[in-house]
């Protein structure tokens, strides 16, 4: 109750919606993410009450993992790594002249699976702060696991090279310390590789070069025709479709988001894969198909809400924006832990009754973002390009004020083109980047707690429960044809 | 090109840097190079299954012809690719604001842009909004540039 009364007050609602139009904004531009966002407004939010600081630093989280799909949708790059799956469908889709169905979609679908995660943090928190204190390094190493099997269904076409292009980059990934002594790694003598390569200008190269280059290669002044642009478009038939799909990935995205350091970037990708093994018509993954925009869009935002569990219960940030979110926390004199709901509840209970609120309004102030948003197929390619290497180039340097970034940004940038010139998928780049430090840190650390007796990892039910799933996920497209080959035959007989 | 020579090609590659990163094993210490180890491992056995697929395929000639680019296409992308890394040399030496300006402008008339408003206009609007969104607003100082700084 306290909550209600409290989030509906002028000021709380004004900081909500701020909060997401800069979290959009943040998410939407290459090189910026949805923790830098939260990160750069920390400062900000001293000035603030409690109450307001958290709605704020909520709302930029939420906008900030929702804005990345925009350009993913209409240029084909995605503006935050969570938003790399939407990219693949979203922009098939604008091709087709429906990217008004497109961004109509991904904001509904992102404002659902925040919205179903602000449920659980209401309701389910203290189970699944059972969940987040279990999990540990043995846990981790299977989700890494499971993550990096997703390159097999997404690079189905073409398996061997999409197995290659992850084994490489996992070995791209080792650049640097690393994990267990510090010892640094295939620098080659160039210190700026002594912390790894970059992430984040890799990504942006990675998806934002291609697009220019083949810009350059069409004589067409414009993107698509202009009868072709489409207005934002919510058809109830997407939805009615795909009520499991929703399910699914909101599930997915809370138990995702419980899981430290497996963040909405992960989260995107598993749910991905999943809706792709389910839909009746996989080959179309890539092509635009419906199902895979509303897993990744559904699953990235419901990691929102799933992450503040262990973060509120715990004091253990679910995901990287969640860390920032401690340490604005403690800024404001708010503990983390069971104390905070007897201590600080008229806080706490605003922030979990906002996190809905914030959800719901995401969906309006993201359709109105995206309806102006469409313009910018109306562009003619010589300004969109020029553009796009600008921003992708200031972008990369502003994360860490490095030129070093923006060479490695390139060098991305000019591989992803020869790569997506020959036939070379470009998603197990970025899981393998994502996922790699993470199951080196995980497997060293499972090798340190149970040395040569590395089948213990087998007496934890959630290690049990992940490798089971990671057996599925390989054994899934083989049983899938075997089935279909006996029902064939029985239909010839 | 077959699409199966270059896929050799990039096998060829690929071989190399492994090989190239098989040199600095030396300097990593034991543990430190497990994972590394396991992880060349599997991809020199993807790089050599991808050799032998592609072998096979132009022995039994069921290998495909890629899309060729014209010599303009090609010649257009190389020049591009050449002011970009230029842009991004000089901005150490003499800044973001005059490098993105002057870009912006070589970039729009070498992509073929022909309105006169627009390629005055677009360069100065574009440096001055990023310059203002990143160093106003989002606290991110770009280069001010050595040869700028130096003048008195």
């Amino acid at each position: 109750m306290i909550g209600f009364l409290q989030v509906f007050q002028p000021i709380n609602l004004v900081l909500c919606v701020l909060g997401l139009l800069i979290g959009v904004i943040f998410g939407a531009l290459p090189g910026f993410t949805a923790t830098m966002g939260v990160a750069v407004f920390v400062p900000f939010s001293y000035y603030l009450e409690p109450q307001g600081a958290l709605l704020l630093l909520s709302g930029i989280y939420c906008g900030g993992v929702y804005g990345g799909s925009i350009p993913a949708v209409i240029l084909g790059i995605p503006g935050t790594p969570a938003s790399a799956p939407t990219s693949f469908d979203g922009r098939a889709l604008t091709l087709k002249g429906q990217a008004g169905r497109s961004l109509a979609l991904v904001t509904f679908s992102s404002a659902f699976g925040g919205f179903m995660s602000s449920i659980a943090l209401l309701f389910l928190t203290p189970i699944l702060a059972i969940i987040a204190l279990k999990v540990g390094p043995p846990e981790q190493m299977m989700i890494a696991i499971l993550g990096l099997s997703v390159v097999c269904m997404l690079s189905e076409g073409n398996m061997i090279k999409g197995i290659l292009v992850g084994l490489f980059t996992l070995l791209i990934a080792t650049i640097g310390q690393d994990p267990q002594v510090g010892f640094p790694r295939f620098t080659f003598g160039i210190y700026q590789l002594t912390g790894g390569v970059s992430l984040v200008p890799i990504l942006i190269g990675l998806f934002a070069i291609p697009e220019v280059i083949k810009m350059l290669e069409d004589s067409e002044e414009l993107l698509v025709d202009t009868d072709k642009v489409g207005k934002m478009l919510l058809l109830m038939s997407d939805i009615k479709d795909n009520v499991v799909n929703y399910i699914r990935s909101a599930i997915i995205g809370i138990i995702i988001g419980i899981i430290p350091a497996a963040g909405p970037d992960v989260a995107a990708f598993l749910s991905y894969n999943e809706a792709k093994k389910n839909s009746k018509y996989p080959e179309n993954f890539g092509n635009g198909a419906i199902d895979g925009i509303i897993a990744s869009e559904t699953t990235n935002n419901a990691v929102t809400g799933g992450s503040l569990i262990p973060l509120l219960t715990l004091g253990i940030p679910g995901s990287a924006p969640a860390a920032i979110f401690l340490g604005a926390m403690y800024i404001h004199g708010l503990r983390p832990g069971p104390q905070l709901f007897k201590e600080n509840a008229d806080v706490v209970y605003t922030l979990l009754v906002a996190f809905s609120i914030i959800n719901i309004l995401l969906f309006f102030v993201g359709w109105i973002f995206c309806k102006y948003s469409l313009k910018v197929l109306l562009i003619p390619k010589t300004i969109l390009a020029t553009s796009i290497v600008l921003l992708a180039t200031v972008g990369s340097y502003a994360i860490s004020k490095n030129i070093f970034d923006v060479i490695q940004m390139y060098i991305a940038g000019v591989a992803g083109y020869i790569m997506v010139k020959n036939d070379y998928p470009l998603s197990p780049v970025a899981l393998a980047l994502l996922l790699g430090p993470m199951l080196e840190q995980a497997i060293s650390q499972t090798f340190v707690m149970y040395g040569t007796k590395f089948y213990m990892i087998f007496t934890r039910p959630i290690t049990i429960v992940l490798f089971l799933l990671i057996v599925l996920s390989f054994a899934w497209r083989p049983i899938i044809n075997l089935i279909q080959k006996k029902r064939n035959k029985e239909a010839t007989c | 090109m077959q699409k199966e020579k270059l896929d050799i090609i990039i096998c060829i590659f690929l071989t190399i840097v492994l090989l190239v990163f098989a040199t600095q094993f030396s300097e990593i210490t034991p543990i430190a190079r497990i994972y590394p180890t396991g992880v060349m491992f599997g991809t020199f056995i993807c790089i050599l299954v991808l050799f032998i697929q592609s072998i096979k395929s132009i022995r039994t000639n069921a290998s495909k012809n890629t899309e060729l680019m014209t010599a303009q296409v090609i010649k257009k992308i190389i020049y591009y690719i050449l002011l970009i890394l230029l842009y991004i040399l000089l901005w150490e030496w003499f800044g973001y604001i005059i490098t993105t300006f002057l870009f912006t402008l070589v970039s729009l008339l070498f992509l073929g842009m022909k309105n006169k408003t627009v390629l005055i206009l677009f360069p100065i609007c574009i440096t001055a909004v990023i310059y203002i969104l990143f160093t106003n607003l989002l606290m991110v100082s770009l280069p001010k540039g050595i040869i700028i700084e130096m003048l008195p």
